[in-house]
C-alpha cells in the first residue's frame, strides 16, 4: 500500500499548528501581576468567614470607608474622605468622597454603606464579620432579628454616614478597614439567585474578570477607581497547590510573586535568589496552647511554667525555621500596640523546668498522664512539633503528637463545651482579625470568648478586667500600658507556651516596583500601587 | 527435600539472606522487656532514634559521632534507618499473619463444605478482592481519629485475606477427593478432624508462598501510608516517613531520601525472592511425589 507523502506532511503540519494555539493566551498574561495561591477560595462573598487567602481577593475587589495604610496598621481615608469622632467616643461621622463608582458604573452613596453593614449583620448563611461589628448600637438585636432596624448606622444625606456605638471601642476603625467594612451594591447583593457568588461587584481598584475553577482567578484594573487607574492591567491569581511546582514556576518566569518557600531550600535561595527573596514581619505569633478544661494543666501553674522553661524556642526559630522567625516568650508581636521588646520571662532552662516539675507534684514526670498534642499535619509545623515533643521528653514529660488534616484540626481545637479541645495541648498560629492587641489578647484569653478564639478556655477574672479596660480606653499611651500589664499577667500565669513571632517569606520578581508588604498579612498589600518593569 | 533446590538457585539464597538481615535488624530494633530502649541501643550499635542532637545544624553530613549524619531535625540518621525496619517488617509480618489466619479459615470452610456455603464465601472473597488495598487503607487511616500501628495491622490484615482464601479453597477442593481423605473418613474421623488434621497441612504450601508475597505487599503499603503521614505517628521512624522528610533534600543530601528507599526495596525484594524459592521448594511436582500422611 502506497502512503501519500504530501498528505502526511500536511497532516503533520496541521497537528503542529494546533499545538501552538495556547501560546497567545500565555503572552497576554505578561501584563498581569501573577500571584501564586495554593487553592481556590471557598467563596468571594466578603461577609463569609474569611481566611487569609480569601482576604486577598476581597481587599482588591472591595473598598470600605477606610483602609490600612500601604505598609502598616494605621488607618487612612478611603471611600470616606474624612471623619470626626464625638467627645464621648461613641459617634463617628464620615464624609464620603465624591465620584466613587461601583464596577457596574453606579455612584456610591451613603445608603450603600448602611446596606452593606446591615447585610454583614444579617446574612442568609453564616457570617464571619458579626463579631467585628457587634459594638454598633443595636447590632446585637438586629443580628438576632429581634429588631428590624439598625439605629447605629444612619445616612442623614447621600454624602454622610453616622455610626454610633454602644460604648467606646478603640479598634472600631480597624474593623471598618477589614473585610467587614466592604461596601456592596444592593442591586447585586440582593439577587435571590446569588449571582454575586460567581461575579462579585464592589468599588475597589480591581474588578472581577473570570474564575477558572482550579486554575486561576483574574481581576482586571478598574479604570474609574477614585485613586485613578491602577498601573498594571490586572491581577492573575494562579492556583498551584504544590510548593515545589510553584517554586519552579517562579524560577522560570511564570509568576511574579510566590507566597511560599519550599522547606529546606532557604539556604540555596538566600545564596542564589538574593534579590528576589524577601522576608516580612507578620502580626502573628506561634505558640502551644493549653486546654484549661483538662487536668493536669488546669490548676497547676508550676507545671505550666515548667513546660515553658523546657522548650528551646531559639533552636526552633533559628534552626528548624531556618532563621526566618524570631523566638519569643512573649505574646504580642512587633507592630502591635503593647508589644514589649524586652525579653520575656521564660528562657530555655531544662534544670529549672525539672525543678518546677517536681514542685508541681510530678518529679521527673512520674505520675503525669500522657499528654496529647494536636497539630495540623502541615510539614513545617510537624517539624517543630517534634522538637517540642523531644524537649518535653527530655525533662520527663511524655507527649503524643496527633497530626490531623487542617479541617479536622480546626474542629479538634474547637472541641466540645464540656471538655474543650480534643487534646491537652495544641498548636496555634494566631493572626488577629484586627491589627490591635484586643484582637490578640482579648480574643485568645477572655472568658467570654470560648467559641470564637479562646480555644484554650482560659478564664481568669483578673485577666478579664485588664482586657476590658484596654478595650474601652481610647488614649493610645494608656492602652499600651494596660496591654503590657495584661501580657505580663498572662505570662506569669503561664497561659500558653509562646514559641516565635511569625515572619513570612516569599519570592518577588525583580520586575515588580512599588510592592509594599503589610505586616497584617499578604492580603493587605496595596496591589494597585505596583508597577511592572521590563 | 534437601538443600539442592536452594543451592541451585542463587536468587533464593539472596532472598533468604536479605530477609534474615531484615529480621535480625528488626529484632534488634524492637523494644524488649523492662529496660528502656531496643537491643540495638543497649548494645551501643545505634542510639535512640528520637533523640535530637542539639549541637549540630541539621541535616548534617556524616562525622565521627553520626556515621550517616543527622536527619532534618537533628536525629542520628543511621539509628533511624535501622529502627525504621521495626515498623516496616513488624507491620508486614503481623498483618500477614492476621490475613493468613482469616484466609485459611474461610478457604478451608469453603473448600471442605462445598455447595451453597462455598458459593457465599467465595462471592464475599471476590468482593473483597475487588477493593484496592492501599486506597482503602489510606481512607481508613485518614478517617479514624487516633491513627496507630495496631490499626495499620488490623486494616491490612482485614483487607488481605482474599487471595489466601482462594488458594486454600482450591487445594481443599482437590484434596478432599483424594484416597487418603476417604481412608481417614472410613476410619471414623469427623469432618473437622479430617479438614484440620489431614487436609490443611497439605494445602498450606501455596498459601505460605502467597503469604510471603503478601508480607512484601504489606511493607510497601505501610511505606505508602507513612509517606502520606497516615502511618506510624511521629517521632517513630519509618522508612516511608523518612523518604517523605528527605525528598526536599534530594539535590543537596540525597542519602536522606535514597537510603530508606534502598532499605525498603531490599527488604521487599528479599521477601519476593524468598517466596519464589519457597514455591520451588514446596512444589510437589518437582519431586515427582505427592504429600501424604
Amino acid at each position: 500500500m502506497k502512503v501519500n507523502g504530501k498528505r502526511m506532511r500536511l497532516a503533520l503540519a496541521a497537528a503542529l499548528l494546533t499545538a501552538l494555539v495556547p501560546l497567545p493566551v500565555c503572552a497576554r498574561d505578561d501584563a498581569y501581576f501573577r500571584y501564586r495561591m495554593s487553592s481556590d477560595p471557598p467563596t468571594l462573598d466578603p461577609i463569609q468567614p474569611p481566611d487569609e487567602s480569601t482576604g486577598l481577593y476581597l481587599f482588591n475587589i472591595f473598598d470600605g470607608l477606610v483602609e490600612f495604610s500601604p505598609g502598616g496598621v494605621e488607618i487612612v481615608p478611603a471611600v470616606a474622605e474624612s471623619w470626626t469622632l464625638s467627645p464621648d467616643g461613641t459617634r463617628y461621622t464620615f464624609k464620603l468622597r465624591k465620584g466613587v463608582r461601583f464596577h457596574n458604573g453606579r455612584e456610591v452613596v451613603a445608603a450603600d454603606i448602611v446596606y452593606s453593614l446591615k447585610r454583614g449583620l444579617q446574612p442568609k448563611k453564616g457570617s464571619g464579620v458579626v463579631p467585628l461589628l457587634d459594638t454598633i448600637k443595636g447590632a446585637r438585636e438586629f443580628a438576632a432579628r429581634a429588631k428590624p432596624d439598625l439605629p447605629g448606622v444612619l445616612a442623614p444625606d447621600p454624602a454622610t454616614v453616622v455610626i454610633t456605638l454602644e460604648r467606646p471601642f478603640a479598634p472600631f476603625l480597624a474593623a471598618l478597614a477589614s473585610v467587614a467594612g466592604s461596601i456592596m451594591p444592593s442591586e447585586v447583593y440582593d439577587d435571590p439567585k446569588e449571582g454575586y457568588l460567581e461575579h462579585p461587584v464592589g468599588c475597589g481598584p480591581f474588578q472581577f474578570e473570570a474564575w477558572d475553577r482550579g486554575v486561576s482567578i483574574r481581576l482586571s484594573a478598574f479604570k474609574q477607581h477614585w485613586k485613578g487607574p491602577p498601573a498594571i492591567a490586572g491581577l492573575a491569581f494562579r492556583f498551584l497547590p504544590d510548593v515545589s511546582t510553584a517554586f519552579e514556576e517562579f524560577k522560570t518566569g511564570g509568576l511574579e510573586y510566590d507566597n511560599e518557600v519550599p522547606l529546606g531550600r532557604r539556604a540555596w535561595i538566600r545564596a542564589n535568589l538574593a534579590a528576589e527573596y524577601r522576608v516580612w514581619p507578620r502580626v502573628a505569633t506561634s505558640f502551644v496552647a493549653f486546654n484549661f478544661l483538662r487536668e493536669p494543666l488546669r490548676g497547676n501553674v508550676k507545671l505550666r511554667r515548667a513546660l515553658n522553661f523546657a522548650v528551646d524556642r531559639d533552636r526552633i526559630a533559628r534552626v528548624l525555621q531556618e532563621g526566618k522567625d524570631v523566638a519569643t516568650s512573649r505574646i504580642l508581636p512587633p507592630e502591635l500596640l503593647g508589644h514589649n521588646p524586652a525579653p520575656g520571662p521564660y528562657r530555655y532552662d531544662p534544670a529549672e523546668a525539672k525543678k518546677l516539675l517536681a514542685e508541681g507534684g510530678y518529679p521527673e514526670g512520674k505520675g503525669l498522664p500522657e499528654i496529647v498534642y494536636l497539630t495540623p499535619n502541615n510539614e513545617a509545623i510537624l517539624h517543630y512539633a517534634q522538637a517540642v515533643q523531644s524537649d518535653l521528653a527530655a525533662v520527663g514529660v511524655k507527649v503524643r503528637i496527633s497530626a490531623q488534616q487542617f479541617g479536622a484540626y480546626l474542629k479538634g481545637i474547637q472541641g466540645t463545651k464540656e471538655s474543650g479541645a480534643d487534646a491537652s495541648i495544641f498548636n496555634l498560629l494566631w493572626y488577629p482579625d484586627l491589627p490591635d492587641p484586643d484582637g490578640f489578647l482579648r480574643v485568645l484569653f477572655h472568658s467570654t470568648n470560648f467559641e470564637m478564639g479562646n480555644y484554650s478556655r482560659y478564664a481568669n477574672p483578673a485577666a478579664d478586667r485588664l482586657l476590658d479596660e484596654g478595650r474601652a480606653e481610647l488614649d493610645p499611651k494608656k492602652r499600651e500600658a494596660i496591654y503590657r500589664k495584661a501580657e505580663d499577667f498572662l505570662l506569669s500565669d503561664a497561659s500558653c507556651i509562646p514559641l516565635y513571632y511569625q515572619f513570612e517569606d516569599g519570592l518577588l520578581s525583580a520586575r515588580v516596583k512599588g510592592f509594599v508588604n503589610n505586616p497584617i498579612g499578604d492580603f493587605a498589600t496595596h496591589l494597585e500601587l505596583i508597577r511592572l518593569g521590563p | 527435600m534437601g538443600w539442592k533446590p536452594v543451592r541451585r538457585s542463587p536468587a533464593t539464597l539472596a532472598g533468604a539472606l536479605l530477609v534474615a538481615s531484615a529480621l535480625v535488624v528488626t529484632l534488634g530494633a524492637v523494644e524488649w522487656g523492662e529496660k528502656p530502649g531496643s537491643l540495638l541501643t543497649r548494645l551501643r550499635v545505634a542510639t535512640d532514634p528520637t533523640a535530637i542532637d542539639r549541637g549540630v545544624l541539621p541535616p548534617s553530613s556524616p562525622d565521627a559521632r553520626h556515621l550517616l549524619g543527622t536527619d532534618p531535625l537533628g536525629r542520628d540518621f543511621l539509628s533511624r534507618l535501622l529502627h525504621g525496619a521495626r515498623v516496616s517488617v513488624v507491620v508486614g509480618i503481623v498483618a500477614e499473619a492476621i490475613a493468613l489466619l482469616l484466609g485459611v479459615t474461610v478457604g478451608a470452610i469453603a473448600g471442605y463444605a462445598g455447595g451453597k456455603l462455598d458459593a457465599l464465601l467465595m462471592r464475599a472473597t471476590d468482593i473483597l478482592l475487588a477493593f484496592p488495598i492501599p486506597l482503602i487503607a489510606m481512607g481508613a487511616m485518614a478517617v479514624l481519629d487516633s491513627p496507630s500501628l495496631v490499626l495499620v495491622f488490623v486494616v491490612l490484615g482485614l483487607m488481605g485475606w482474599g487471595g489466601i482464601a482462594r488458594l486454600i479453597r482450591a487445594e481443599f477442593l482437590s484434596l478432599r477427593e483424594r484416597d487418603f481423605t476417604e481412608a481417614a473418613r472410613a476410619l471414623g474421623a469427623g469432618g473437622g478432624r479430617v479438614a484440620f488434621l489431614h487436609l490443611l497441612p497439605n494445602a498450606l504450601a501455596p498459601a505460605l508462598v502467597a503469604a510471603t508475597v503478601g508480607v512484601a505487599g504489606n511493607i510497601l503499603t505501610e511505606a505508602w501510608l507513612s509517606f502520606l503521614g497516615l502511618g506510624a505517628p511521629p517521632p517513630t521512624p519509618s522508612w516511608g516517613g523518612m523518604i517523605f522528610e528527605g525528598r526536599v533534600y534530594l539535590t543537596t543530601q540525597p542519602w536522606l531520601c535514597l537510603l530508606p528507599g534502598l532499605a525498603l526495596a531490599a527488604t521487599v525484594a528479599g521477601f519476593l525472592l524468598l517466596a519464589d524459592g519457597l514455591r520451588d521448594l514446596l512444589d510437589p511436582r518437582r519431586r515427582g511425589q505427592t504429600w501424604a500422611i
